[in-house]
């Protein structure tokens, strides 16, 4: 009877175990059981850095916001329910560092004259304010700057790197 | 094969013999042909001269024509090309008594119009070849004795428009590989410029080209009339000298012409 | 600094053969085809006696009747354009000395590749190669060798000398000489410092250059441009300035912060421009003979896209508020703004005409950039552009009669059109080709060319024919051209 107890014990360790294995990637092996089986494994992701986010830096804005760049379609400079997302996002983080004050950049694809890009790059950033301002972001803190097609971020001549040089970033003071 | 069937095809047998026999024998009368004159040469010309320029007939032989003093210069070798209408070597023997002005005025124009011929083929170094295409009695059958007649009668009334058309046509061949003009901005292509060439005998230029007027001037482009003009001379200048018939010297001594750069031939 | 022309041995003009006088003595015969012209005019009476005038008619009469003493008349149709050959042999000294710049001997040639250069990249010359050269003495510079230059196949002629005066200065002669006509068509003498002799090049280059093709000078000129290096996602870019032909070129600020769309002051003594100093996008005036910038317009907002007007005095610009972009005018020494345009799209990309009274510009007002004309205070406002695509970067011809743009349609092309927007005609042919500026003489057009995926700029010309499309030396890559107006 012992026995039978002990072995549904060692079962329900391994099925323990083996639970705790499910988030891994299933090519690995379970860790071998009993004493040598901690919480964590090797394969979790690594602790946290020692040094942490300092609250109100640029760094804790990313981690909050989650990015500080939405896009727009080309010539276009209304803001799409993904990028009303991600500024909300960035709304509730500048309400809650209100002495901040952040800079927008507004930039352009390749397929634009020069001087009709600045100017352009200078409505999607003013767009993005616009929809922080609503959001309740006091203006004042925010000031808008174009970069035209001066600053790609890709640099292929394609559609997809087009896509990705078409944004508005948020930039917050490190 | 039944009856109905036999007779049908006799009758289509004979039938068929019958209308054989018919068409061979010629027993169906053909139409007439209406007759149709002869063909005749049709040439359209710019130029149609009021004035006949077939000569009058004389009823006396002709004077014997002098030779000139000085031969007038064959064509060296002639390039194989213009094969049609060789060039007669000029020496035709004066006293050739048939009076036919009008071809031989209108021939020595057609062989030159190959534009390749004019001053480069001519390498100067090859008097030879003149004398092979005459055999040694090549006077034979001409009379050499001096005609007795008197007539005076010119061999032409007047130079046909013919002959001017070919002429102009020949100069114009000359003229036109050496025109270029500045590619101009502004429609300078529009200007017009007439230009007056007098030559001397050799084909060469007697008295320098002047402008004698323009046409297709306006404010947009009249920054670039000397310069179109200047081309204009300066294609004159360039191709000089002309190879010219010399019996028609009187038609092309004194030249108009008229540049029109923007206008494809 | 001026240039002293002045005249050697003054002689006026020769008076070439091509003169615009009507026929004189020749009768205007306004015959129809297949007329009968008028009867033979007489004999020209010019040294000719009564008694041989009256000969000559009677035999005139006899030989060969009437119709033969009319002009013939031939038609040449149909000019072939084709750049000119011309001579340009090195130009000889009256006595070697020594200057700063070389020996007059050596300065002798490097003058006659200048102007070789310049002639040849017109594309309305063909300079002859040197091998079919002669060497060219002093006396005969006034006193050209026609037989040989006639054989040569040289249809103009260009002779020159390199002298050193006695304080310090170089006199530099310009003779240009008809070939055909064996005549001399101009002559021209300049005093430069020797430092600037590839001024006075320039300056004989343009004798020549308008003498024979009628159009006006450009050779001593300057372009100002940005000089781009670096990766695409992070150029560095530069004001620099140079001579037209690429020499004398110069760096003028250090990368540090972008500057693009530079523009001469008439005077050439300035420049105006945008730059990001201080993370801001402004319009800032560059004086070249100190070296130091100044704001312009003290604004919030951002500013760009700034041209001069022709006098000198306004510069016109773009500021963007609040996402929507108008064109202002202001004093060039400064002052507050007023303002020309209100639609709420985006109206940038400002020129002046060359007199000064209207401006063309680009407008996305009607959905899609387009060009627009108005007068210099705002008014009157109307749209040029009408073809398919897009239309931008505007620049108005210093002659006034066309105005260059960047057409948007797939790529880029440069092209010309009317001031009303008719004849529009597109030269060029690249990936992403843009941002045309105007020789002085308005015949050439200088742009950037963009290459695709690379991302890399150059400069490029073109003739506003649409011939002769080549690349403009430069040390780096380059964009946003502008050429300065004729140096005096």
């Amino acid at each position: 009877m012992a026995r039978l107890t002990m072995r549904i014990a060692l079962v329900s360790a391994l099925a323990l175990s083996v639970a705790a294995c499910s988030k891994k990637k299933p090519e690995e092996l379970p860790p071998p059981p009993a004493a040598t089986a901690p919480p964590t494994t090797t394969e979790t992701p690594p602790p946290p850095p020692s040094t942490t986010v300092v609250p109100g830096s640029r760094a804790d804005f990313l981690a909050q916001a989650g990015t500080d760049t939405i896009h727009f379609g080309t010539d276009l400079y209304d803001i799409d329910a993904e990028s009303q997302a991600i500024l909300s996002k960035q709304a509730q983080w500048l309400a809650k560092y209100p002495n901040t004050a952040v800079t927008i950049e507004g930039h352009c694809d390749e397929r634009g004259t020069r001087e009709y890009n600045l100017a352009l790059g200078e409505r999607r950033a003013n767009a993005a304010k616009n929809f922080l301002v609503n959001a309740g972001v006091a203006p004042s803190r925010l000031s808008v700057i174009s970069y035209g097609k001066e600053r790609p971020v890709a640099t292929g001549s394609d559609e997809e790197s087009w896509a990705q040089n078409r944004r508005a970033v948020t930039v917050v003071p490190q | 094969m039944e009856r109905s069937e036999r007779t049908g095809l006799g009758l289509s047998v004979v039938g068929h013999i019958g209308l054989l026999a018919i068409l061979s024998l010629n027993l169906m009368s053909v139409r007439k042909m209406p007759k149709l004159s002869e063909p005749m040469d049709v040439m359209l010309v710019d130029k149609a001269g009021l004035t006949s320029a077939a000569p009058e007939i004389s009823k006396e032989a002709p004077q014997a024509a002098e030779a000139p003093d000085v031969a007038p210069t064959i064509e060296d070798a002639p390039p194989p090309e213009p094969a049609p209408a060789k060039p007669q070597p000029a020496p035709k023997p004066a006293p050739a008594p048939t009076p036919k002005p009008a071809p031989k005025a209108a021939e020595p124009p057609k062989p030159t119009p190959p534009a390749a011929k004019p001053a480069p083929p001519a390498p100067p170094a090859k008097p030879k070849p003149k004398a092979t295409s005459l055999g040694t009695d090549f006077l034979k059958g001409i009379p050499v004795d001096k005609s007795a007649g008197k007539s005076t009668a010119p061999r032409a009334a007047a130079i046909s428009p013919l002959a001017m058309n070919g002429l102009a046509a020949l100069i114009a061949s000359q003229v036109k590989p050496c025109y270029t003009i500045p590619a101009g901005g502004a429609d300078a292509a529009s200007i017009v410029s007439k230009i007056r060439l007098r030559l001397k005998k050799d084909g060469s230029i007697a008295v320098a080209p002047e402008v004698v007027g323009n046409l297709g001037v306006n404010p947009a482009n009249q920054p670039y009339l000397r310069q179109m003009n200047e081309a204009a001379t300066r294609a004159l200048q360039r191709c000089a000298p002309y190879k010219l018939p010399a019996d028609l010297f009187e038609a092309w001594q004194d030249i108009v012409f008229t540049f029109r750069p923007a206008q494809m031939s | 600094m001026r240039l002293r022309p002045f005249r050697i041995f003054p002689k006026s003009a020769n008076p070439s053969p091509s003169g615009e006088r009507l026929g004189r003595g020749l009768s205007n015969c306004t015959c129809a085809r297949g007329e009968t012209p008028p009867p033979a005019p007489p004999m020209k009476e010019r040294g000719v006696s009564r008694a041989g005038a009256i000969l000559a008619f009677f035999i005139a009469a006899l030989g060969l009747s009437a119709p033969a003493a009319a002009q013939l008349e031939v038609d040449i149709t149909g000019g072939i354009a084709q750049p000119m050959p011309i001579a340009i042999p090195g130009m000889p000294t009256p006595s070697v000395a020594n200057t700063p710049a070389g020996d007059t001997a050596s300065l002798g040639q490097r003058v006659a590749d200048v102007v070789t250069n310049d002639l040849k990249n017109s594309g309305l010359f063909n300079p002859l190669p040197k091998s079919a050269l002669e060497t060219v003495s002093h006396p005969q510079v006034t006193a050209p060798d026609y037989i040989f230059w006639t054989q040569s196949g040289a249809q103009a002629l260009v002779q020159g000398f390199v002298q050193a005066n006695g304080d310090g200065s170089l006199t530099v002669g310009c003779y240009l000489y008809d070939v055909l006509a064996k005549s001399e068509l101009a002559r021209q003498g300049f005093v430069v410092q020797p430092a600037q002799w590839r001024r006075a090049a320039h300056k004989c280059a343009d004798t020549v250059y308008t003498r024979l093709t009628g159009e006006g000078p450009y050779f001593d000129s300057r372009v100002v441009y940005v000089s781009e290096t670096g990766p695409k996602t992070n150029r560095t870019k530069r004001l620099a300035i140079m001579d037209q032909d690429g020499a004398n070129h110069r760096f003028l600020t250090n990368g540090q912060t972008i500057v693009l769309t530079p523009r001469f002051a008439p005077n050439q003594q300035t420049i105006t421009y945008m730059s990001y100093t201080n993370n801001r996008a402004r319009v800032y005036v560059y004086d070249i003979g100190s070296g130091t910038q100044r704001l312009v317009v003290d604004q919030p907002n951002m500013t760009f896209a700034p041209r001069f007007s022709p006098d000198g005095r306004s510069i016109v610009f773009s500021m963007a508020i609040g996402g929507n972009t108008d064109i202002y005018r202001v004093a060039a020494s400064g002052g507050a703004p007023q303002r020309l345009t209100t639609s709420p799209g985006i109206d940038t990309g400002a020129s002046y005409s060359p007199d000064g009274s209207r401006i063309v510009f680009e407008s996305d007002r009607s959905g899609t950039q387009q060009l627009y004309v108005m007068n210099a205070d705002g008014s009157n406002q109307s749209r040029i552009s009408f073809g398919s695509g897009r239309y931008g970067s505007a620049a108005w011809s210093p002659r006034g009669d066309l105005i260059a743009f960047t057409r948007i349609g797939g790529g880029f092309n440069v092209g010309i059109m009317g001031v009303d927007g008719s004849g529009e005609k597109i030269l060029t042919n690249g990936w992403q080709d843009e941002g045309p500026s105007w020789s002085p003489n308005g015949r050439v057009i200088m742009f950037f060319r963009t290459g695709q995926g690379s991302g890399k700029a150059d400069l490029w010309s073109v003739d506003l024919t649409g011939v002769n499309e080549r690349p403009v030396p430069t040390p780096l890559d380059g964009s946003d051209p502008a050429w300065g107006p004729l140096l005096p």
